[in-house]
């Protein structure tokens, strides 16, 4: 008989499978996010420590597919067909118009898929249930619990929908030979709870080594247990993370324009926005035309999570302060839930590493990178740098970096902001990023005093044809002769709510 | 059955994981070799080098106690295509080896190590490179008289960060093989920073380990007891920090800490660690009470580091003037110093002795560890400060307690950090972490100590395939300890608790 490709069943996974692409390549910045969450390692070993973690084995294969994203389009095709493969399992599995069942069910696991702390592991999960539903359907119910236990370490606890839709299938069946046999119903039904009782059964058989939190680590199929509930598209919260996406590919025009339409009133916006303009020379012309979050708007002290300070790192490697840069680099990856690596972040660690003459560490994180796919040729070109000193200097960025490097050593201190600024600008007065720096930190502490102490400064090294606006609306402001559409007093306003209450006044 | 599992499964990465990587990288003629001959090749036309081979790790001239895990080395040289080496003791016995790298068989080498007990073990070693052989002038280890009975090492492996401490663990480590047991990892508590497992004077069955985070406290194993206590109260201003136990098991004695840390911005130096604030005190283990005393618990000093001695009359800290931190943190120097402790009546001295004056010196003395048969106190010395891993200049020395002289230790010393030493239970070893390999990752080395206090030239802690392990170790050995039996916890008890804040005790002060 042949088959109609206007089966629902096609129709729902051509249909999900095109809405899923559009989504995907719609937001190319959700797949970055979650590929530097990660680092899928073509190792022996990575894949036998997968094995070694309830879900490790959907986790694996979540990476893999994850490790993709690097191309976007590609991603956004792979997320694809895994939501396709979903739908048309969920839909093969119903009959008639309850197919239809399949929508509300798939959209529900997509909308959880938008927050971004969920991993692929979820619907990867969901969708060897519904395979191993469709390769146990005629086998009897004792293989059941060989299969229950081995899965449950697979795919981890979500097994579980596996074992419903298996006692419901297996009910199904009993119901059948109910008038045939009342006997051999009910040893069937009773067979077929303690099923999903099973993992904790395997939680008895490893009283000591295996705690609780370590079998249930299945459960993290987000990277917090939160289970996706925070799920949808936030739009503040993608549009930070759309900033950070183009932060990560120096896509600093582009940054500006998105911020000329949107604005997200938050720290990590304000510093990708600086951060740009300070890329593109703009900063002293145009900050305060962007909101501006206070005294870190632009660098975050740290905070230990893996994304707050991600524009923060990229301000110091702009700006050349490798060891800071490193720092934040390495907190982040180590903030990874799970101990999972981070390409871009290694990539990072090996550059500054490199910089500072630190050849065991760069070597070591080169050593990582060659296991993977995408940075394996990167991390090959980075190896002829090991201890290679001079070509380390030729190098375009790398150079740089050691050219910018402080000319003392000191001890960095998160409230000294401006002057450390200032210290690296006096390093190499030819760093214009930190030029544009100091200044701007100034103006965000209100510090008028050596604000005004330093415009000569400007003039001497900045070589601008004329002050700057933004310096000049912050002058007068700070010189009590704020203009009613001064920007900066606007900030300032709001920030400490009155115009005179700079905290390093001049005295007159 | 359980330990069965798990050794099982090692075995299977360990063999998986070398096996799989072995077969790229091995040439056409090791291939061939497996394939055709299944035999070992006999060099030939062997031509000698004036210098001794260049091998990782440096195990030349070290001194190893009998019994030790195979001292497995490989050649720097990574185009080295086979190794031949001939071990031969000056006390008999020949062992021969021959592949890519050294990986000898576990009970060959307890047989001759244990065979030569203070002698030597002679190393010929030849390389094939581009099909030549080539052999290298011989070189010996020396196998000391002094055994090394205990079971193993504890330590933490953590990566050496900056302020997120990530995926970390407390790891026990078989000596005289290569087996490696975790005690307790991130995984059990996700999301704290545990701190280093502190055992008493090696025993297996009294130790304790410090949790800081959201769920801090200090989990203390007595025999069978584990107990999870909260050791913040609102007269001291911490939680315990770096502690030791009285050799009854009746006391512990703990600094508390107010630690910060701040970054460098030049390539010289990393990380400096201080506190603004710091006392000691004792834990009675028996009550959960702490014991207090002004004398060490004043404003105006820093106190840290404390440690018993052996009889558990003695009770050695650190100590330095506050300074104003952190203006004047090249300013901060801790003298070494002692004070009696009365452990049938659980109270101090009534003065404070100064060992070593940093003043006088304008040396930073730290980490006080004193031998278990009383003759010794090793400690760390450095410029300044209290965390002597962050500065490579720190290094280890000896007092002799009965005259009071003391001597670095030049043999086990480099010139970068050396710090985290302990004694082993019989007093004639010591491991400790260095970062003199590339300067970031701490390793575990272990030297002997003989009567007259000298230092053997350390060696690293072998490994099955140590330039793989240790090229991709992301993480350092951080306080490493001997143990003389394996430690047993019960993590899932531990985790719960931790987790759950299951039958938290609250100390009280006395």
């Amino acid at each position: 008989m042949k088959r109609s490709i206007a089966n629902p069943s096609y129709v729902l996974t051509f249909s999900f499978s095109l809405i899923t692409f559009a989504l995907a390549l719609f937001f190319p910045f959700l797949l970055s996010y979650q590929e530097q969450n990660q680092l899928f390692l073509w190792t022996a070993n990575y894949f036998l420590e997968s094995l070694t973690t309830p879900g490790g084995f959907a986790r694996y294969v979540a990476e893999f597919i994850v490790q993709f994203y690097y191309i976007p389009w590609f991603g956004a095709l792979l997320f694809a067909l895994v939501f396709g493969l979903f739908s048309y399992l969920l839909s093969a599995l119903l009959k008639g118009w309850w197919r239809m069942l399949a929508i509300p069910v798939v959209l529900f696991v997509l909308w959880q898929m938008g927050d971004e702390a969920m991993t692929l592991t979820y619907p990867i999960a969901l969708v060897m249930d519904l395979l191993l539903l469709n390769a146990m359907r005629r086998m009897p119910i004792w293989v059941d619990y060989l299969v229950y236990l081995l899965f449950f370490w697979l795919i981890g606890p979500l097994v579980v929908v596996y074992g419903i839709l298996r006692i419901g299938a297996l009910d199904r069946t009993i119901r059948r030979w109910n008038s045939r046999s009342p006997w051999y119903n009910h040893s069937l039904k009773g067979l077929i709870l303690p099923l999903l009782l099973e993992p904790f059964l395997l939680l008895l058989l490893f009283p000591h080594q295996c705690t609780i939190q370590a079998v249930t680590m299945g459960l993290w199929y987000s990277r917090y247990p939160q289970w996706g509930l925070n799920g949808g598209y936030d739009k503040d919260r993608y549009e930070l993370m759309r900033q950070d996406y183009l932060v990560r590919y120096a896509r600093w025009d582009e940054i500006i324009e998105r911020a000329e339409q949107h604005t997200v009133e938050s720290p990590f916006w304000s510093e990708c926005v600086n951060l740009a303009l300070a890329m593109k020379g703009q900063l002293p012309y145009r900050q305060f035309e962007f909101y501006q979050s206070g005294s870190d708007a632009l660098i975050m002290s740290m905070v230990r999570d893996q994304t707050s300070n991600l524009p923060s790192m990229e301000a110091f490697y702009r700006l050349g302060m490798t060891n800071e840069c490193l720092r934040y680099a390495f907190d982040l990856q180590e903030s990874i839930p799970m101990g999972r690596k981070s390409g871009r972040l290694s990539q990072r660690i090996v550059e500054c590493s490199l910089v500072k003459g630190n050849y065991d560490v760069a070597r070591k994180y080169i050593r990582l990178l060659k296991n993977t796919f995408f940075y394996r040729s990167w991390a090959e070109d980075a190896e002829q740098y090991l201890g290679n000193e001079e070509k380390i200097n030729a190098h375009p960025v790398w150079g740089a970096m050691r050219r910018s490097a402080f000319k003392q050593d000191f001890l960095y201190y998160y409230p000294e902001l401006a002057k450390t600024f200032y210290d690296l600008l006096l390093s190499n007065t030819d760093n214009k990023i930190a030029m544009q720096y100091v200044y701007a930190q100034l103006m965000l502490d209100g510090n008028a005093y050596v604000f005004n102490q330093m415009m000569r400064f400007v003039l001497r090294y900045g070589n601008y044809p004329e002050m700057p606006p933004v310096y000049q609306d912050a002058w007068q402001c700070m010189n009590g002769e704020a203009t009613p559409e001064s920007r900066y007093a606007e900030y300032f306003g709001r920030r400490n709510n009155a115009l005179n209450s700079f905290p390093y006044a001049p005295s007159h | 059955m359980r330990h069965l599992i798990n050794i099982g499964f090692k075995r299977f990465q360990e063999v998986s994981r070398r096996g799989f990587r072995r077969v790229f990288k091995n040439s056409l003629f090791i291939l061939m070799l497996i394939a055709f001959t299944a035999c070992q090749v006999t060099p030939e036309d062997v031509r000698h080098v004036a210098q001794q081979p260049d091998i990782f790790p440096d195990y030349i001239g070290v001194t190893i106690p009998a019994e030790i895990a195979p001292m497995n080395f490989e050649m720097q040289d990574e185009d080295i295509e086979l190794m031949d080496i001939t071990v031969k003791g000056s006390k008999g016995g020949e062992m021969h080896f021959q592949g890519e790298y050294a990986d000898f068989d576990a009970e060959e080498w307890h047989a001759l190590t244990k065979a030569n007990k203070g002698g030597q073990l002679n190393f010929t070693v030849c390389v094939l490179k581009d099909g030549k052989w080539i052999q290298y002038e011989d070189f010996e280890i020396n196998v000391s008289d002094y055994p090394l009975d205990d079971f193993g090492l504890t330590y933490r492996l953590i990566a050496p960060g900056y302020e997120v401490g990530g995926d970390m663990g407390i790891y026990q480590r078989d000596l005289h093989s290569f087996d490696e047991y975790a005690l307790i990892e991130s995984l059990n508590t996700p999301g704290q920073c545990m701190n280093c497992h502190t055992a008493n004077q090696c025993r297996a069955d009294q130790f304790l380990f410090h949790l800081r985070g959201e769920k801090s406290g200090t989990m203390l194993q007595n025999g069978d007891n584990l107990t999870w206590l909260n050791t913040m109260t609102d007269s001291t201003m911490a939680n315990c920090s770096y502690s030791y136990w009285h050799p009854s098991g009746h006391y512990v004695a703990s600094s508390i800490n107010k630690i910060y840390q701040l970054f460098y911005t030049g390539n010289k130096r990393r990380i400096e660690v201080f506190d603004t604030m710091s006392d000691v005190l004792v834990i009675d283990t028996r009550t959960n009470e702490l014991i207090l005393n002004p004398l060490l618990q004043q404003n105006e000093w820093l106190e840290t580091y404390p440690a018993f001695s052996p009889d558990g009359r003695t009770l050695y800290f650190c100590s330095a003037k506050a300074q104003n931190l952190p203006d004047d943190i090249y300013n901060i120097r801790y003298s070494l110093c002692q004070i009696a402790f009365d452990a049938e009546k659980g109270c101090y001295g009534t003065q404070v002795d100064t060992l070593l004056n940093a003043e006088r010196d304008s040396l930073s003395y730290t980490f006080p560890r004193p031998s278990y048969d009383g003759k010794w106190l090793m400690y760390d010395v450095c410029a300044f400060g209290n965390f002597p891993t962050n500065h490579p200049e720190s290094d280890i020395w000896l007092m002799n307690l009965k005259t009071g002289q003391t001597h670095p230790l030049k043999e086990a010393n480099s010139d970068d950090a050396d710090s985290y030493h302990s004694w082993s239970s019989n007093s004639h070893w010591i491991v400790f972490s260095s970062r003199r390999d590339g300067g970031v990752y701490n390793k575990a080395y272990i030297a002997s100590i003989d009567n007259e206090g000298r230092a053997t030239k350390p060696f690293l802690l072998p490994q099955r395939h140590p330039k793989q392990y240790y090229d991709e170790l992301l993480e350092s050995y951080n306080c490493p300890d001997f143990t003389h039996e394996k430690v047993e916890l019960d993590v899932r008890k531990a985790s719960d608790k931790i987790m759950h804040g299951k039958d938290k005790q609250q100390v009280t002060i006395r």
